[in-house]
């Protein structure tokens, strides 16, 4: 005699499962259960991971979900066909539709209604006694298909409760069956399914009392203690019931939509002619054979996996998106492809890099080909609205995210239900507990028939918008479509560069001597990727003089490279030129092309094909144990494999073990190749313009902002280093955008902060103005409006400085409509004139940015006295020396490596200071370092060629020099 | 020294509601006037000739206390302000002294100090500079008022202050409470006032109303009526534990207000303007004497508490201990009434019947007092039923923990 398990809840029964759905799967199958349903509350959340686990050990998996109804009673439903399936979908969606984002709502007749082939249990409540209603009506509605659940769980009435039970049955004509309300995979879960009860009513536990169960008898019990507790019969029933349910997840086949198709074609002939017409449009000249070759090949694949669908669905997107100038750019596995260059979905010509399409859809894993579409930021919720549009919300859904706890997290919420410190070994098994669903930052699920027949959906956050209960991995799994359609800052900048330029991505020459002479010298501010501290700092060492190079320089500077150690060995080599000897021809394939350091995530996964013998599944899992295993382990299994796969192919353990430190040290950061390349073009195109046409560059970065890492300030005056005029915001001069006046750049009248766009048109149209009275009738503007802008000094030319302006705009009449009469006397009466401290602040202030001279060249006498150097006077200094440096801070970053060091830009009127602070002395530091808007650094001066850093022995807050600026200024004449 | 028409102390003490100063002020003149709920405002003229001299009169101000004293009140309300501990007699001199004061002294509306900063003026000096017609179109007549007014060139009347012949004080408390002892601490300031108002006018009250507001529950009152017309805190906190150990609350409490609808007259005992508070008030000693007075018994109360933990299922508590009415437990019809003060070990468990269980308890792993037992209603050799159970863990003892009725 065996035993299904036919209630059991998992960790995604948020704060309420204390197991993990494998953990649950594992241990019902280590037991000897013939089968075991998930049945989490109002969700299948969990499903697809217990559905892995399961078919990885051979158990039947049951489908399922528990409700709590409006009315009281608990229900869970049983999934038993497709069709059944489709109509627990359904349910939970309706239920999730209709109430806040977390919650449900069901009542009686919307089950009854909705549940149709499910089998249903009835699980009346402990501490609830039997109503004859309740059970009078699930008789009625599932008629044949509805059983009473005995949950025997210890109580202090089992006999009673069980020969209560059987009365009822026979009263109301139900069967009995036997099931546990599982709560953990074990009984050790107690503990901490007590914190999560504690959690969920935000109580401490001893408050908690009335919610907690009285024993941890909610776990997988083992079937002895089953049978001897339960008769034999309700036992017998289990097994019955879960013969009928014979569902699998592996049933689901997920239809692409058919829209893309237009009638007459195949989605084959469909993107065979309009791959055609893109070699025509990409190689008018026409076309070489290794392309063609290439081409023919890829769609011999992708027709082989029937892909086609997929690239014409990302097409139609990428198509809706160019109809309305709106640019973007494809990346990811299969974005690379030569197929993808001649529909528009990437640029990255793929004569320009070798790339075979072969490695990025493979044959053997039957997961869909991955592509991701960046749009420009400002545009992409056009492109949302599109494809709900298109498809319709039954049709397409954004992907969950699935939130879980981390280390800081779960101790909090531990700490907080305990009232003291938390144990670790509980503060461990919390981590990685899923917490509740959001949304994935673009991934849209888009399908042929109503989507909620395949997946329950439920609110967002976010008004309007949807996501299904799945995540990422679990859509790969199962293989459903998914197109992340995400939002990229670089492009709307790339866009307004090219606009105002009047050229497109492919008139960006491939080759620009000049531009790579600025890469080299890491003089990349506002450029795309490579313009972070490490990344500046990187690009004299790699110097980088083709494209290849800047996909290296991408991918390299990330935790994941830095951490297995492959930054230094492959610099070393590149810059010694050395021979480099490889292990086998077969690895030099794979490594030759970054020397032998394996820096992409692709690398690492061919590596243990080629030198392990992984099958291509295989190396897939690795790829995702190694973005896993740092919150939760589990590389182990790989480890032996990889180096008895290595030893068996003769290579040296010594190698075989750098190889598995190496994968450790990637984890969940190593960056893949296929994103590398699309993201380098924009590296090159942003890069290019900034080199050729810095101030058309700098006005669009400023035209889209919030992006990018550096703020306006900072572009500004990285600009006028560069020789460019920066001319002022004026309302006789100034569009809404920031532009281009010859060769200077003239700020918009979008940097006045605060001032709407419309107003901000509105004036741009109506200028130029005679006087502030003209101004504010003719572009209509109410009087907030007009001191925004006199207080950005943008009414110097109309009314002289600040003060001025601000005395100007204050005697216009509230009531506009009378306000051309101004009753002043014929002289402005002496107003105070603005201190150069008071503009620079007042700049600060109202623009963000000044085009006066840096609030640092103000203290300069001050700071010399005190023996602090400027950026400049940092680069005499010999290497190693003591020197101290202020500077305001313009970022702060902390890399989420282990080592612990902190990156500080910090800027003065001379230009910026590097620093690094190592956790000792940012932890001795910590308030200067977190607090300070000035800061004073003092250490020793590190130079390495073109780099140079100040390695911080002290960190000092000098915030209120900046204060000291405005006191200062109070006395006036 | 120019002829005193007029002088104004404008006082603010941390901590002291103006309201309560101006009780106290009252002792000293009758023209008192309250500004908002920041300073109170004093005309002192009087009492300087009365006394002798100004210091007389600031020697007297604690020690923490904010104030400044000027021929008009505006101008006292600014100098406290911007230049605290400023003394000006002649109101030739208010130009010049007012003039230096930064313009937050004047506690403009952000928006109106945003404006006159603006204009790049940081001072009232050059305020006073600009044309006055121009400037009242920019920044409005209420601020060129407020200039004249503080120079003396417009008349300022001030509503005077009385002390009202009854006494409603409010107060929100910064956290729930369902406790005696906190709940007694949070009315002590409520009764302080009581008692400046009844210093001040010399009255007595015998009734008062403590109303307890809950979040969500109709408020519980407390009613407390004396013999004799009092001015004495200890006398009212006592009767306020008395009844507040009688009355259960419905919930945690978030608010305190005190009502005395009349002022009665009471024999007269003077004390020193701004005297402290004397510390015979003292909570704790009072629920001492309480205690003492009652006995302890009479203070404790049963009290059903959630916990699965047989033992701890029932609780004796102090009442001004007391937590939240708990959502209890349902109490099992298959528990023993009677529990054996702590569970005795079973010499032989040869003379049980088991009857009924196991029901299985495993509860408080978090608070040290881990259980973890399975529970039997068993026989014993005399046909007496028993609740015993069996230690989950090694050695797995059993025990006898309460008996059937």
């Amino acid at each position: 005699m065996s035993y299904a398990e036919l209630h059991c809840i998992s960790n995604y029964s948020f704060l309420r499962g204390a197991s993990h759905p494998e953990e649950l799967v594992r241990r019902a199958h280590e037991l000897g259960y013939c089968a075991l349903a998930i049945t989490d509350e109002c969700s299948v959340a969990g499903l697809v991971r217990a559905h892995l686990a399961a078919r990885d050990c051979g158990l039947h998996l049951i489908c399922g979900s528990e409700f709590l109804l409006e009315c009281g009673t608990r229900l869970v439903a049983l999934v038993t066909d497709r069709a059944a399936w489709a109509e627990l979908c359904t349910l939970i969606t309706r239920g999730r539709r209709a109430a806040e984002k977390g919650g449900y709502r069901l009542a009686r007749e919307e089950i009854a209604d909705g549940l149709r082939r499910c089998m249903v249990l009835v699980c009346p409540d402990s501490r609830q006694s039997l109503s004859a209603s309740t059970l009078e009506w699930a008789a009625q509605a599932f008629p044949g298909r509805v059983w009473l659940a005995v949950e025997l769980l210890a109580g202090p009435d089992d006999k009673d409760r069980l020969e209560a039970l059987m009365q009822a049955a026979i009263r109301h004509r139900l069967p009995l069956v036997a099931a546990g309300d599982v709560h953990m995979h074990v009984r050790s879960r107690r503990a901490l399914q007590d914190l999560l009860t504690a959690t969920r009513y935000r109580c401490p536990l001893s408050d908690a009392g009335p919610y907690l169960f009285p024993s941890g008898e909610r776990h997988l019990r083992p079937l002895a203690r089953i049978l001897r507790w339960y008769p034999e019969a309700m036992v017998a029933e289990t097994m019955a019931i879960a013969a009928r349910c014979s569902f699998s997840l592996d049933e689901l086949r997920y239809e692409y939509p058919e829209e893309i198709v237009p009638s007459g074609h195949t989605p084959a002939s469909w993107l065979r002619e309009l791959t055609e017409a893109g070699i025509r449009r990409r190689w008018p000249q026409g076309v070489k054979g290794t392309v063609r070759a290439q081409i023919e090949e890829e769609l011999l694949l992708i027709a082989e996996l029937g892909y086609e669908p997929y690239f014409l669905t990302v097409y139609d997107i990428v198509s809706f998106a160019r109809k309305r100038g709106i640019l973007c750019q494809g990346r990811g596995s299969a974005a690379n492809s030569a197929v993808c260059y001649c529909l528009g979905i990437t640029e990255v010509d793929p004569a320009r890099i070798n790339m075979l399409f072969g490695r990025f859809i493979s044959r053997e894993r039957a997961e869909p080909p991955d592509i991701d579409v960046d749009f420009e930021h400002e545009r992409r919720e056009e492109v949302i609205q599109y494809i709900y549009r298109r498809y319709g919300r039954d049709r397409a859904a954004l992907a969950a995210t699935v939130i879980t706890y981390r280390s800081r997290s779960a101790r909090r919420d531990i700490e907080r239900a305990l009232g003291q410190e938390a144990p670790q070994a509980i503060i461990d098994t919390l981590k990685g507990f899923p917490r509740h669903l959001s949304q994935h930052v673009g991934g849209f699920v888009i399908s042929k028939g109503p989507l909620h027949e395949m997946v329950p959906i439920e609110n967002a956050a976010m008004a309007e918008r949807t996501v299904i209960q799945w995540d990422k991995n679990d859509i790969d799994a199962l293989g459903l479509l998914k197109v992340d359609v995400l939002a990229l800052g670089m492009l709307s900048a790339i866009r307004k560069s090219l606009e105002m330029l009047g050229l497109s991505m492919q008139d960006i020459p491939a080759d620009d001597p000049p531009t790579w002479k600025m890469i080299q010298r890491g003089d990349t501010m506002g450029v795309f990727q490579i313009e972070s501290r490490a990344q500046m700092a990187m690009l004299p060492r790699l110097k980088p003089a083709c494209f290849y190079d800047l996909v290296i320089e991408v991918a390299i500077v990330r935790p994941g490279p830095i951490q297995g150690d492959m930054v230094h060995p492959y610099l070393a080599r590149r810059a010694a030129q050395e021979h480099v000897e490889y292990p086998s021809p077969d690895l030099e394939r794979v490594l030759a092309r970054t020397l032998g350091v394996p820096i992409f995530q692709e690398q690492v996964m061919e590596l243990a094909m080629v030198a392990a013998g992984f099958s291509a599944g295989e190396a897939d899992q690795l790829r995702r144990a190694m973005a896993a295993w740092r919150r939760k382990g589990g590389l182990e299994p790989f480890e032996q494999k990889l180096k008895d796969g290595m030893q068996a192919r003769g290579y040296k353990e010594e190698f075989a073990d750098r190889v598995y430190r190496q994968i450790c040290g990637f984890g969940e950061y190593g960056f893949p190749e296929s994103h590398a390349a699309s993201f380098a073009l924009l590296v090159w195109v942003s890069c290019w313009l900034k080199c050729n046409h810095p101030a058309v560059f700098t006005a669009a970065l400023l035209n889209s902002q919030p992006m990018g890492f550096y703020g306006a300030s900072q572009l500004v005056q990285d600009l006028k280093r560069h020789g460019v005029e920066v001319r002022p915001v004026c309302v006789q001069l100034s569009g809404w955008d920031c532009r281009v006046e010859g060769g200077a750049m003239r700020l918009g009248l979008r940097m006045v902060k605060g001032l709407p766009e419309r107003v901000g048109r509105r004036i741009a149209v109506a200028r130029p103005f005679g006087s502030v009275n003209d101004l504010v009738v003719r572009a209509d503007l109410r009087r907030d409006e007009v001191e925004r802008l006199a207080h950005a000094d943008a009414l110097n030319e109309l009314s002289g400085h600040r003060h001025r302006a601000a005395w100007a705009v204050a005697g216009v009449e509230p009531e506009r409509a009378l306000a051309p009469a101004i009753a002043d006397g014929p002289t402005v009466p002496m107003l105070p004139v603005p201190r150069e401290a008071d503009d620079i602040l007042a700049d600060y202030a109202h623009l963000g940015l000044t085009l006066r001279r840096h609030p640092l060249a103000l203290l300069r006498g001050q700071l010399q006295h005190q023996r602090w150097v400027t950026a400049e006077g940092l680069w005499v200094l010999a290497n190693g020396s003591h020197a101290g440096a202020v500077g305001l801070v313009i970022n702060r970053q902390r890399p989420g490596t282990a080592s612990g060091v902190t990156f500080m830009t910090l800027e003065d009127e001379t230009g910026h200071i590097n620093i690094i602070i190592w956790r000792q002395v940012a932890e001795r530091f910590e308030d200067a370092l977190l607090g300070a808007r000035l800061l004073g650094v003092r250490g020793v001066v590190q130079r390495e060629g073109d780099v140079l850093h100040l390695i911080a022995k002290r960190l000092e807050d000098h915030s209120h020099l900046i204060g000291g600026l405005v006191a200062r200024s109070r006395d006036f004449h | 020294m120019g002829v005193i028409k007029g002088l104004w102390l404008c006082l603010r003490v941390p901590g002291v509601p103006p309201a309560r100063l101006a009780l106290q002020a009252f002792e000293w003149s009758s023209r008192v006037s309250l500004e908002g709920d920041e300073a109170v405002l004093v005309e002192v003229g009087g009492s300087v000739r009365l006394f002798g001299g100004v210091d007389a009169i600031t020697r007297q101000l604690p020690e923490d206390a904010c104030w400044a004293l000027a021929p008009t009140p505006l101008g006292a309300l600014w100098l406290m302000r911007g230049a605290p501990g400023t003394v000006v007699v002649d109101s030739n001199c208010l130009p010049s002294t007012l003039g230096v004061l930064p313009l937050a002294a004047l506690a403009l509306e952000p928006k109106l100090h945003e404006r006159l900063h603006g204009f790049g003026l940081r001072h009232v000096h050059g305020l006073l500079r600009l044309p006055r017609a121009s400037l009242a179109r920019r920044v409005g007549q209420a601020l060129l008022d407020a200039l004249r007014k503080a120079l003396g060139e417009l008349a300022d009347p001030r509503p005077e202050w009385h002390p009202a012949p009854q006494f409603r004080g409010h107060r929100e408390l910064e956290y729930e409470t369902a406790s005696d002892a906190a709940l007694l601490r949070a009315m002590e300031p409520l009764f302080a006032d009581l008692m400046a108002l009844l210093r001040a006018t010399g009255r007595g009250i015998r009734r008062c109303t403590v109303v307890m507001s809950h979040r969500d529950q109709a408020p519980t009152r407390i009613r407390i009526g004396l013999l004799e017309a009092v001015r004495s805190t200890d006398r009212l906190l006592e009767q306020l534990a008395i009844h507040l150990s009688r009355t259960p609350l419905p919930a945690p409490v978030v608010a305190l207000a005190l009502h005395a609808p009349r002022l009665e007259l009471v024999a007269e005992s003077a004390r020193d303007l701004f005297a402290t508070r004397a510390s015979g008030e003292s909570w704790v000693g009072l629920l001492e004497r309480l205690r003492a007075r009652l006995g302890d018994a009479a203070l404790f109360q049963v009290q059903v508490h959630a916990d699965h933990r047989p033992e701890r299922a029932f609780h004796a508590r102090v009442p001004w201990d007391k937590p939240t009415p708990p959502i209890t437990i349902e109490c099992s019809p298959h528990h023993p009434l009677w529990l054996l003060p702590a569970p005795e070990p079973v010499a032989d468990t040869n003379r049980y019947r088991l009857e009924r269980g196991p029901e299985r308890i495993e509860y408080g792993w978090w608070d040290g007092g881990d259980v973890q037992r399975d529970y039997f209603v068993a026989r014993d050799d005399h046909g007496a039923r028993h609740w015993i159970f069996q230690e989950r863990r090694p050695p797995y003892g059993w025990y006898l923990h309460g008996l059937f009725g």
